[in-house]
């Protein structure tokens, strides 16, 4: 099965993680991504998720010039990002938690 | 080589379903993630059109149902409004001009009381001596928005003595000053 598959439900997770505590922009998020293994994920899928948590409210977003080439647009978590993250990221936990069992129960028998 | 302005172009194709500020939204938003991109990332994305899709994937957009009229361009819409308008003037017109009959004729027969007459069959026969007075007349009436010009009248039967058969509206009515008389007095007799 490909890796974005598997990625369709947590992605909006994954982008949030990958923006963290501080301020991130696409490309940054991007490379996180890729950093840690998820390099299927396409710049595309990244922009896209980037756009919705924003329009949901969850990322709020600057444009800042640079100096040395176009302004680039910088994406930060809401408190409401927050939250969700936090709560999705229990979520989450429980529902690894619960496919590893199901894995490893799998591979002893 | 695959351009930023490529990448635009299909995603507002992609978009095409949506309404046209969303498309000009999205594309601006787009262009400004890919400048900010290195060259060396824009060689690495899919293809435009792929990478449109999946993008829209992304989007809570709802899907709108495709209609020719929404993805028709202006100048065909007009033209599509055009050929709709021809289409009824070639329907409507031609049937209404030919039917269109705005003069009606109504003859009236007079003379004095005591003129003899008598029934012969469905016909009434006025007997007149010789320096007697017939009186005939005739309104015609024009109940169009329109000046109208009489030009044949013919037999209308049963309907009546006359009917006119060519009246149109299209040139302003001809008065022949020779029996023109002003309005709202009575005509002078003859």
């Amino acid at each position: 099965m490909q890796q974005t598959e598997l990625l369709k439900g947590v992605l909006d997770l994954a982008v949030l993680g990958a923006v963290g505590r501080g301020e991130s922009y696409g490309y940054e998020v991007l490379q996180a991504l890729a950093a840690v293994g998820l390099e299927a994920v396409g710049d595309a899928s990244v922009y896209g998720s980037l756009k919705r948590l924003e329009a949901r409210g969850y990322l709020r977003s600057r444009l800042e010039a640079s100096p040395q080439g176009p302004a680039r647009r910088y994406y930060a978590r809401t408190a409401a990002g927050g939250t969700w993250f936090r709560q999705t990221v229990l979520v989450w936990r429980r529902f690894s938690s619960a496919i590893d069992t199901v894995l490893e129960e799998g591979q002893g028998t | 080589m695959t351009t930023i302005d490529d990448y635009v172009g299909a995603l507002k194709r992609e978009l095409r379903d949506q309404p046209g500020w969303i498309r000009r939204r999205e594309a601006t938003g787009l262009r400004e993630h890919l400048d900010e991109l290195p060259s060396e990332a824009i060689g690495q994305l899919q293809a435009p059109d792929l990478y449109a899709r999946e993008y829209r994937t992304q989007l809570d957009l709802r899907t709108r149902r495709l209609d020719g009229w929404r993805r028709a361009s202006w100048p065909r819409r007009i033209s599509i409004i055009a050929f709709v308008i021809a289409l009824v003037a070639v329907v409507v017109i031609p049937p209404a001009i030919a039917h269109y009959q705005p003069v009606s004729i109504n003859v009236y027969f007079g003379g004095p009381d005591n003129v003899p007459s008598h029934q012969d069959h469905d016909a009434t026969v006025y007997s007149f001596r010789e320096g007697g007075t017939i009186k005939l007349g005739m309104d015609i009436r024009n109940s169009g928005r329109f000046a109208a010009t009489i030009t044949s009248l013919e037999d209308a039967g049963e309907l009546g003595p006359f009917r006119p058969t060519a009246a149109r509206q299209t040139a302003r009515a001809r008065v022949d000053s020779r029996y023109a008389f002003p309005r709202g007095r009575p005509a002078p007799s003859r």
